[in-house]
Order: C-alpha cells, then sequence, then structure tokens
C-alpha cells in the first residue's frame, strides 16, 4: 500500500496543482470581470461612495489643507459642529479621501478612479497574502491558493470595486505583515512595517486590532520583545502624533466623526446571520482556519502571525453587527482565514528531502486532499459571488437607464437637493451633500444631534428635491431616515416619480388620495395609504404605504356586504352598489394583506375565512397593507382592484384566479379601471407594472 | 511509475493502463467542449445576459462560443490524435505519465469548473 502510494503521490499531486490553478484562474477571471464593469459604471453602485468623493471634493477644492484639514473654503472635513448645516459626516480618516484628491482633480467627481484604486489594492492584498506564504512555506502553490482564494471570496468580490476605504487599509496592513514576516530582524523594515500600519489604521480606524497585533506577537516570536516594542513604539508615536494633530486641528471635530459617529446600535442577530452565512459558503477555509490554530507553534511556523491575525479579525468581526455595516467587516478576516489555510496547505506539503518517512508521505497525502479542497473551496466561492454580489451587481446595472432619468431629474433641480442611495448622482455634477440621511439618523438616535432644524426646513420646503431609496426586499430607508424626518417628508412633499426603486419627492401642490375622504368628483376614497404611491398593474392598483407590514391600516370605500373565501389567506372581497353605473352591483377586492415571511394573516379577526355577506360600513377596518411572496410588489402595499359582479351579484372568482376558465377572459373585461371610482390617475399601459403618483385629479 | 530506461518489457498491465487512460482523455476530451462551452456561457450570462435573443449580449455569447468552440476542438484533436502518438512513442516514461496526468487533470478540471459554476 504504502508503495503503490509513494509511487502514485507525485502525479496526485501534479493533478492536484493543474485543477488548483483552473479554480485560480476561474477566480481571478471572475474577480476581473466584475472589476472592469463595476468601475465602467457611471452611477453610485453603493450609498457610501458619494460620502467620499464628497470629502475628496472639498478636499480638492480647499486646493490646500490648512492646519491639517481646515479648507480654505471654510468647510471643514471634521466639523465639530454637527448642529449648521451640511449635516454630513466623515466617518473614517482622511488617507482614503485624500488618496481620491488626484483622481478628482484629473477626471471630475466620477467613481471610476476610486473604485478602480479599491480593485488595484485587493489585487496588492492578494500579492502581499502570495509574499507572506511563500516566505513562510516556501511553497508556489499554497502562495497562489492564499491569493486566489481571498479574491474569490463574495465579500471581496462585492466590495473590492467600490469606491470604499476598505481594501487600501486592507492592503496596507497586509503589506506591513509581509514586511515583518519577510525581515523581522531588521530594524528599518519594523519601521516600515510601523508607518503602514499607521497608514492602514489612518484608513479605516478598525484595522487597529488584528494586523497590529499579528505582527507584534509574531516579532516578539521570532526577533524578541525589542523589536516588538520597537513596532508598537513606531505604530504609538506616529499614530498618536496624527491622532493628536487632527484632534486638535478640527476642535475635537475628528475624535466626533470617528468614533461618536461610529457608534451605531448593535444587534447580535447580524453577527449570528453573518456566521452562518460564512460557515455555509466556506466550510473548508474554516476546517483549515481550525487546524491551522490545533497545529500549534511548534509545527507552523507562520503560527504566531496567522493565528494572532485570524482572532484579531474575527474579533473585528463581531462588529458586523452594527446597524448600517455591511460585508466590508469581513474582508480582514477573508485574508485571514485565506492565509490560515494556505499556510496549512503549505505546511503539509513540507514533503521533500529523500526518503520520506510514512509520516511525511501521509501528511503529502493529505496536502493534496487539502489542495483539492481548497481549489474546489474556490470554485464554491466563485459560484457564491456569481450567484450572489455579481447578480445583485447586475441588477443595479439595469436600472442605468432609470438612474439616467433621475441624474435628469437632479440635474435640473436647484440645491440642496437630500438623498440617501443616489447621493451620488449630486456628486457625478460636482454638487456637495448636505445631508448624509443614515449618519444623521444614527447621530439622531444617540442623541448626539438635534434634528429639529431640519424638520424645520423640510417643513419649509427648503428642499426642491428629496429622493428616498428603498430596496426591494429591503425597507432601507428605516434606518437611513429618521421617523420624524419620514413623517415631515409625507406631510410636506408629495412622490412625484419613481426610478431605480427610488421615490421622488417635490414640495407638494396636489392633493392627495385619502382615506377619510374622497377626491374632488370621487365617489369614494382611497381603501388605504399610498405615501409612496401606486403601481398600477392592469387594471389592479397596489398601494404603496410607509412602514412596516401590519402598521398601515385597509378601510372599506363604502357600505357593503363583505365576503371571504375559505381559502383566502390574505384577502377580502366587498359587494357594493355600482356608485358609476346605477342599478349594476360591484366587487371591490382587498389582497395581500399577510406576511408571507410569516405567513401570517393581516386581515382584521373580525372576518374570519369563510365569512359571507357581513354588513360593513364605509371607513371600517378590514385589516393591514402587508407583503406577499405571489407579486412583483415587494414592498409593503395592499392589491385593490374592482370588478363587476355577476349576473346574479356574486363574485367573480376568475379575478383571483380560484377558478378556471377554458377560455381565459382578458383581465381588462373582468376589472373595472378603478380610477374614475377613486378620481385619480390610471394607465393605458396593460401588462407591465406602472408607478403613478398617489395624486387627485384636478 | 516506473520508467523503460532499464530496457526491460513492459508489464502487460501497463499497456492496458495506459490506453485506458489515453481513451478516457479522448472521452474526456470530446464531453469537455459542450461543459466548458455552458460554463463560460453561465458565467457570461452572470454578468450581462439580459434574457434576450434580440440584444447585443446575445450575439456576442454566440460569437464567444463559436471561437471556444474551435478552440476546444483544435484542443481535443490534439489530446486524442497527438496524445495517441505521444504515449505511443514515450511508452512508459515518465514524461509519457506526467502528460497523461496532466491532460486527464485539465480534463477533470475543466468538468468540475463547470459542474461547480
Amino acid at each position: 500500500m504504502t508503495k503503490m502510494v509513494r509511487a502514485v503521490l507525485p502525479y496526485a499531486a501534479r493533478a492536484s496543482r493543474v485543477l488548483a490553478a483552473a479554480f485560480m484562474v476561474l477566480a481571478g477571471a471572475v474577480f476581473l470581470i466584475n472589476a472592469g464593469v463595476s468601475v465602467a459604471y457611471r452611477y453610485p453602485l453603493d450609498y457610501g461612495e458619494a460620502p467620499l468623493v464628497d470629502q475628496a471634493m472639498r478636499l480638492q477644492a480647499g486646493e490646500r489643507l490648512q492646519a491639517g484639514v481646515r479648507l480654505q473654503t471654510g468647510e471643514r472635513l471634521y466639523d465639530p459642529d454637527l448642529a449648521a448645516p451640511p449635516y454630513t459626516i466623515s466617518n473614517y480618516p482622511p488617507l482614503y479621501p485624500l488618496a481620491l484628491v488626484p483622481g478628482v482633480a484629473l477626471f471630475g467627481p466620477t467613481f471610476a478612479p476610486g473604485r478602480l484604486l479599491s480593485v488595484l489594492c485587493a489585487i496588492a492584498t492578494a500579492v502581499a497574502l502570495w509574499f507572506i506564504i511563500r516566505t513562510h512555506t516556501q511553497q508556489r502553490l499554497a502562495a497562489w491558493l492564499a491569493a486566489t482564494t481571498f479574491l474569490a471570496w463574495p465579500y471581496v468580490v462585492e466590495w473590492s470595486a467600490l469606491l470604499r476605504i476598505d481594501l487600501l487599509a486592507l492592503a496596507l496592513s497586509t503589506w506591513a505583515l509581509y514586511v515583518v514576516s519577510r525581515w523581522p530582524r531588521d530594524r528599518r523594515a519594523t519601521v516600515v512595517a510601523g508607518v503602514l500600519l499607521v497608514g492602514a489604521v489612518f484608513t479605516r480606524q478598525s484595522y487597529g486590532l488584528a494586523a497590529p497585533l499579528a505582527a507584534f506577537v509574531w516579532l516578539w516570536a521570532r526577533a524578541g520583545w525589542r523589536r516588538a516594542l520597537l513596532l508598537a513604539a513606531v505604530a504609538a508615536v506616529l499614530g498618536g502624533a496624527l491622532l493628536l494633530l487632527l484632534v486638535l486641528t478640527t476642535g475635537g471635530g475628528f475624535w466626533t466623526h470617528i468614533v461618536s459617529a461610529n457608534v451605531n446600535a448593535f444587534d447580535f442577530n447580524r453577527v449570528g446571520d453573518r456566521a452562518n452565512e460564512v460557515a455555509r459558503f466556506a466550510p473548508v477555509m474554516l476546517a483549515g482556519g481550525l487546524a491551522v490554530l490545533l497545529l500549534g507553534p511548534r509545527a507552523l511556523s507562520a503560527w504566531p502571525l496567522v493565528v494572532p491575525y485570524l482572532v484579531g479579525s474575527l474579533v473585528s468581526a463581531v462588529t458586523i453587527g452594527k446597524v448600517g455595516s455591511n460585508v466590508n467587516y469581513l474582508l480582514e478576516f477573508c485574508a485571514a482565514i485565506s492565509l490560515a489555510a494556505s499556510a496549512l496547505v503549505g505546511w503539509l506539503r513540507q514533503t521533500s528531502g529523500p526518503p520520506p518517512s510514512t509520516a511525511r508521505l501521509w501528511r503529502g497525502v493529505l496536502g493534496v486532499v487539502a489542495v483539492v479542497a481548497i481549489a474546489l473551496q474556490t470554485g464554491f466561492l466563485v459560484h457564491t459571488s456569481l450567484d450572489g454580489p455579481v447578480q445583485a451587481r447586475k441588477a443595479r446595472r439595469a436600472t442605468e437607464r432609470a438612474v439616467a432619468n433621475l441624474e435628469g431629474i437632479v440635474q435640473a433641480s436647484a440645491d440642496p437637493v437630500l438623498a440617501d442611495e443616489y447621493m451620488g448622482l449630486l456628486t457625478i455634477q460636482g454638487r456637495s451633500l448636505y445631508l448624509q440621511p443614515f449618519e444623521m439618523t444614527q447621530l439622531s438616535l444617540a442623541g448626539l444631534w438635534d434634528q429639529q432644524p431640519l424638520l424645520a426646513e423640510i417643513a419649509q420646503h427648503r428642499f426642491p428635491l428629496i429622493l428616498i431609496h428603498h430596496f426591494p426586499d429591503w425597507l432601507v430607508y428605516k434606518e437611513r431616515w429618521t421617523q420624524e424626518m419620514v413623517r415631515g417628508v409625507l406631510a410636506s412633499y408629495e412622490a412625484t416619480g419613481f426610478y431605480g426603486d427610488t421615490l421622488v419627492f417635490q414640495p407638494r401642490v396636489h392633493r392627495l388620495l385619502s382615506t377619510a375622504e374622497p377626491c374632488p368628483g370621487a365617489p369614494w376614497p382611497a381603501p388605504t395609504r399610498g405615501d409612496f404611491g401606486i403601481m398600477w398593474f392592469t387594471r389592479e392598483l397596489a398601494f404603496l404605504g410607509e412602514g412596516y407590514e401590519g402598521t398601515v391600516p385597509v378601510t372599506a370605500v363604502a357600505d357593503g356586504l363583505l365576503m371571504r373565501r375559505p381559502e383566502w389567506a390574505d384577502a377580502v372581497a366587498i359587494q357594493h352598489d355600482d356608485p358609476l353605473r346605477r342599478g349594476e352591483k360591484v366587487w371591490t377586492f382587498y389582497g395581500n394583506m399577510v406576511v408571507s415571511a410569516e405567513d401570517r394573516s393581516l386581515v382584521d379577526v373580525s372576518f374570519p375565512p369563510g365569512t359571507v355577506a357581513v354588513p360593513v360600513r364605509a371607513g371600517q377596518h378590514l385589516g393591514y397593507q402587508g407583503r406577499s411572496w405571489g407579486t412583483e410588489i415587494r414592498w409593503v402595499h395592499l392589491r385593490f382592484a374592482i370588478a363587476p359582479a355577476l349576473e346574479d351579484g356574486s363574485f367573480p372568482a376568475p379575478l383571483v384566479g380560484l377558478e378556471g376558465n377554458e377560455v381565459p377572459v382578458p383581465v381588462e373585461m373582468r376589472l373595472l379601471d378603478p380610477s374614475p371610482y377613486l378620481s385619480t390617475l390610471s394607465s393605458n399601459v396593460m401588462g407591465t407594472p406602472v408607478w403613478l403618483p398617489a395624486q387627485c385629479l384636478p | 511509475m516506473n520508467s523503460q530506461a532499464d530496457g526491460a518489457k513492459p508489464a502487460v498491465w501497463r499497456t492496458i493502463l495506459v490506453a485506458l487512460l489515453w481513451a478516457l482523455s479522448a472521452v474526456l476530451s470530446v464531453v469537455m467542449i459542450p461543459t466548458t462551452l455552458d460554463a463560460v456561457t453561465r458565467i457570461f450570462a452572470a454578468f450581462w445576459g439580459d434574457g434576450g435573443v434580440f440584444g447585443r449580449d446575445y450575439w456576442n455569447i454566440v460569437m464567444i462560443r463559436q471561437l471556444l468552440t474551435a478552440v476546444m476542438a483544435i484542443l481535443a484533436v490534439a489530446i486524442i490524435v497527438g496524445g495517441a502518438e505521444y504515449h505511443v512513442r514515450a511508452f512508459n516514461t515518465e514524461r509519457s505519465w506526467k502528460l497523461l496526468t496532466n491532460t486527464l487533470a485539465l480534463e477533470v478540471a475543466l468538468l468540475l469548473v463547470a459542474v461547480v459554476v
């Protein structure tokens, strides 16, 4: 057996290398394609891009920095006075915005240079990981695995092509780790590593844990405590001096922006969800990391570097529980776990030197198995990337035309404009931000910012345009705007457009549909609120209300007899005398009053399934708006339709697909146009959802 | 695997093994053509596919598939014909076994990539 294994092992090792190479090429290709299409995309891909461009614009417009960060224009990047506009927050230290300034100066405030910088930093990180593993294991294959598994992570694929700070910080910190790995006893190298680590921390403050800890432990283990203390001293003196300088020159504003403004609420469920996700995505990598942990420093020379880095990055990753956090909190962990798993491969493959003992032979076999496993793991990570972030980005790019329309609206509008997801439409026109809604909302919730002046400005129509974004499956505006801001916008503004899942609000001039009283000339009031407008689905209307499922009430539009079929979990229908066709009967249908995710009906308990001919009064409560899987609308909404009664006055069941027809009746023959009943806008477009403002006709 | 440098007559099982492995590589070289094309198509569609047959994306992937088919076909011919000649000439040598290993590993890798993607 041993003899056969000894004979076959070199060929198996060769085959595993070819297999790994194929998956590495795949990972590299997907990473580069994604980077290319993202860099080339004109519009914002992420909420956090525009504030950074805004900061770079302000730095560039200031021409030169005075006293650190005070600008000639009078604006400050880290203004300690949050009470006065612009209500913007610079969440991060200034290194990345400074790195963006040349791009802004050369190409204008576009996103491409910053995204390209992130891509290059991701590649630089992969190269650093390559060198670290090569230095520690002398194994090229392990080094390549470290580099490519890092690039294959869906989190890296997603984040590396965004104009965000994280990849620059990661690149600086991993290069610092390489420098101390390669030259642990060289004093100059220690100083260089210290400078790189400070650079990383002054790019993103959370990089002050994992890499510095790893470098410190590694130097202590390999070059003695003096060298480790030298690194700590360099980092402490340089970092401390910079911090002091920035705090003093900004009147404490730097601290407010960097620390106070980053203390958001914490949700442990987010941590649990992400942990499950990582375990699902990358079990092999996690097993590799665990194996390295168990191997101990005697077996694995890189242990004092890799394990502290892994542990530190894990602690950093836990902060993903902060409200508003994203996958960028996991990037350092991705680098650390890639490093650990590859270090294990390198250790397993160190079987050279004749004659190999039996134990080393089996270690070699394990090495081949590990290479194949990590290669396949890389493939699954790529698959996850293609399924997840690549699809999300594709969907985002698919709205390019809609966003171009939005850009036109922003361009035609005077300042100041408020926006969230598409703040970048302001910065690409060279216009500064007036408000970063998410950051200021979090500060307001923490009691650190008084929103009253802004609310007053909203009430006074100070803003000609307000853009509020709503991801299809996620009520993101709830995190980005305080409830008071949303109420203020709804009270003083009206939704006039809908582009790329973004609602355009302009100062209110029209009378809006109301549940309290009908529009002028209409027989019926609205059945529910349409704060975010109405979707027209070939004579069916979806009223988009503001709020979570179960919070926006639905009421009867007129007196009638209510019916709820036994199989209806989410709907009721009411028979009325038709106010527009005298002598006829008509049915109003109220659907999607359900929380599909929880399989919970939101229909009023007074109307259990099987209810027949129960009298109801106009304005009587029927239930609440919900969200149903069985519809294109993923927003909280009510599905509303009006159908003519059958000859005997009964409900036309085919309306909701309850009874099959041999020859399907066209929907426009089954349903009545609801707009005359409500005196609102209607659409002639059949088969395609059309967004309409919830306005009364003049 | 031993080399034939000592001039000893190769064992029958080695001849059979080489023939079987070559035959397997020949079959896989053909099988991997459609699977690789599908994998490339899926990757392309992940980034650009719009689902329509009249768009630019559709015709781009048609062109890519045609070019790739030609390349893969040439590769298959090289593996089948060139591989056979090579393994006959260099039978039971180190380089013959290495080429067989590389060929089969590449084919399996492409199939696995297609499965994973």
